[in-house]
C-alpha cells in the first residue's frame, strides 16, 4: 500500500518566505464546519449505499432487469410480424379466386350484356395450351387458370412435375385451386375437360382433391366473401368425380343463359368453331328473346 | 512499498466492503478541513454546502474503484477540487473585480480611517479573510491547500494538476499579496 505521511512530506518541502505566520495567523482563524444536516445527509448517503450494496451490481441488475422486457417485447414483436407474414402471404393467393367466384355468381344471375367476356389472360392461356395439345388428347391440355398455378406451388412448394402438370392438366379438379375460385374454374374448364378426357380429368381430379382437401378448407373459411361459392363448390367437388357427365356434358340443360353463353365462348376460345356457332345457333333458336352479346352475335351472323 | 499505513486508506478500503464504521471515522477525521477549504476557496456557504456534499458522493459511490495507490487526502481533494473549478467557471462575477474590491474597501473604511491604530488580532484574521477571499482562484486554492490542508507542493500539484514550480509560483504571489494586505 502506497502511503503518505504528510509529516515526512512537509518535512522535506520548502518553505516560502513569511508562511510561518500566515500560517499561525490562520489557524486563528474560526474553524466552521459543516452543520448538522449536512453531516446527517452524507452518512445517510453513506449507510444508503451499504444498504443497497455493490453500487456497480446494484445499477447492473435494474439495467438487465430492464433488458428483459425489451428483448422479450422484441421477440413478441418478431413473432408477431412472423406470423402476419405468413397470413398476409396466403391472401393474395386466395383473394384472386374470390374475385373469380364472385364473378361467376354475377355472371349467373345477371344478363349476359351485362355479364364480361372470359378473362382475357385466362382465355390466352386455355388457347395456347389448347394450340400445343394434340388434336386427340390422351391428357388433354387444360383450361387452367393463373391461380390454379399459384395455388399448386403454394400448397407444395416444392411441387413435383407431375404434381403441376395434375394441377395444370386437370381442370375437372377445381378443389386444386382456393375453393372459392372452384365455381368459375369448373365453369370454364369443364366443357373442354369434358369434351377430351372425361375419365383421366376426373381421376385425377379425385387425386389432387384428395391431397390439397385441406388447405382450401382451411382458407375458405378465412374468406367470408365467398362463402356462398365455397360452400356451392365444396357439394359440387366431390359430385364432379364420380359422376363426371353433368360438367362433362358439353350442354347443361340447367345451365343459365350466361353461363351457356360462357360455355361457347370457351368452345371458340379453344377454337371449336363448329361446335360453338352450332350450339350458339341452338341456343338462339331455343331462346329467341335473349339478347345476344355483340361478339357472340357476330359469330352468329358471319356465315 | 511503503510500510507506512495510511488509516484514511484502511477505513476506505474497510467502507468498501460494507463498514459503515469506517466511513463514519473517515468523515469526522476529513470533514472540517474539507468544508472549510471549500468554504474559503468559494467563498458562499450555499455553494461550499453543494460542494461539500458532491464530494463525498462521489467518494461513496467511488468506493469500489479507490485504490489506494495516492493519499486518501489527495484523492479526496483531487475530487473537491474539480468540483471547485466548475463552480468557479459557472459563478457569478458577484464580488470579483473593481466591484468587489469596492465593496471590501467600504466595509474596511472604519477602520483604515484610524491608520494609527494597532490592528488588533481580530481585524487581522478578518483582513486575512478578505484577503483570500480576493485572490485569484488559482492562486487562493493554492494558499487555502497549503495552510488549511498543509499539503506539500508536490501534493498540490497533484491535487491541482499543475507542476511543482507553477503551485510554489502561485504560493509565492499569493503569500506576498496577503502580506501586503495585512500590511496595510
Amino acid at each position: 500500500m502506497n502511503t503518505h505521511r504528510p509529516d515526512d512530506a512537509r518535512s522535506n518541502d520548502e518553505r516560502l518566505p513569511g508562511e510561518d505566520e500566515l500560517g499561525a495567523l490562520y489557524r486563528k482563524l474560526p474553524r466552521k464546519e459543516p452543520g448538522p444536516a449536512l453531516d446527517a445527509a452524507v452518512l445517510r448517503a453513506a449507510a444508503a449505499a451499504v444498504r443497497s450494496g455493490e453500487p456497480a451490481a446494484a445499477t447492473l441488475r435494474p439495467a438487465r432487469r430492464a433488458r428483459w422486457p425489451v428483448a422479450l417485447g422484441s421477440a413478441a414483436i418478431l413473432v408477431l410480424a412472423a406470423g402476419l407474414g405468413w397470413r398476409m402471404r396466403d391472401m393474395p393467393a386466395s383473394t384472386p379466386p374470390a374475385q373469380a367466384g364472385a364473378v361467376t355468381v354475377q355472371e349467373a344471375n345477371a344478363p349476359a350484356a351485362a355479364a364480361p367476356p372470359a378473362k382475357p389472360e385466362a382465355v390466352g392461356e386455355i388457347q395456347a395450351d389448347a394450340q400445343h395439345a394434340p388434336p386427340p388428347p390422351p391428357a388433354p391440355p387444360p383450361a387452367h387458370l393463373a391461380a390454379d398455378a399459384v395455388m399448386a406451388k403454394r400448397a407444395a412448394p416444392a411441387p413435383s412435375p407431375n404434381l403441376q402438370e395434375q394441377a395444370t392438366a386437370v381442370p375437372a379438379a377445381p378443389m386444386a385451386a382456393p375453393v372459392a375460385g372452384v365455381p368459375a374454374a369448373a365453369d370454364r374448364a369443364a366443357p373442354v375437360a369434358a369434351e377430351q378426357a372425361p375419365s383421366f380429368a376426373a381421376k385425377s381430379a379425385q387425386r389432387v382433391i384428395e391431397q390439397r382437401r385441406p388447405e382450401p378448407a382451411a382458407m375458405a373459411n378465412s374468406n367470408a366473401e365467398a362463402a356462398s361459392g365455397v360452400t356451392a363448390a365444396r357439394a359440387m367437388a366431390p359430385l364432379a368425380a364420380p359422376a363426371p357427365p353433368p360438367i362433362d356434358t358439353a350442354r347443361d340443360e340447367h345451365d343459365t343463359p350466361a353461363q351457356e353463353l360462357d360455355k361457347i365462348r370457351r368452345l371458340l376460345a379453344a377454337d371449336h368453331r363448329d361446335e360453338a356457332r352450332q350450339r350458339l345457333a341452338d341456343f338462339h333458336r331455343d331462346r329467341p328473346d335473349y339478347p345476344l352479346p355483340d361478339d357472340l352475335r357476330t359469330q352468329l351472323l358471319t356465315p | 512499498m511503503d510500510t507506512a499505513v495510511d488509516e484514511d486508506a484502511t477505513l476506505m478500503l474497510a467502507y468498501a466492503q460494507g463498514d459503515l464504521g469506517a466511513f463514519e471515522a473517515l468523515y469526522a477525521r476529513h470533514r472540517g478541513t474539507l468544508y472549510r477549504f471549500l468554504l474559503r476557496a468559494c467563498r458562499q456557504p450555499a455553494v461550499a454546502d453543494e460542494l461539500f456534499q458532491e464530494t463525498w458522493s462521489r467518494v461513496i459511490a467511488a468506493r469500489e474503484r479507490y485504490q489506494p495507490q495516492a493519499k486518501f487526502t489527495t484523492w479526496l481533494l483531487q475530487i473537491a477540487h474539480n468540483l471547485l473549478v466548475d463552480s468557479y467557471r459557472r459563478k457569478r462575477p458577484t464580488l470579483d473585480g473593481e466591484a468587489g474590491e469596492l465593496a471590501i474597501a467600504q466595509m474596511e473604511a472604519p477602520a483604515q480611517e484610524q491608520p494609527e491604530h494597532a490592528l488588533s488580532d481580530f481585524e487581522q484574521r478578518r483582513r486575512l479573510q478578505r484577503a483570500i477571499e480576493q485572490l485569484p482562484d488559482e492562486q487562493r486554492t493554492a494558499v487555502l491547500l497549503r495552510l488549511e490542508q498543509e499539503l506539500s507542493l508536490e501534493e498540490i500539484a497533484d491535487v491541482t494538476g499543475v507542476g511543482r514550480e507553477t503551485v510554489k509560483s502561485r504560493l509565492r504571489y499569493a503569500m506576498n499579496k496577503l502580506r501586503e494586505q495585512l500590511a496595510e
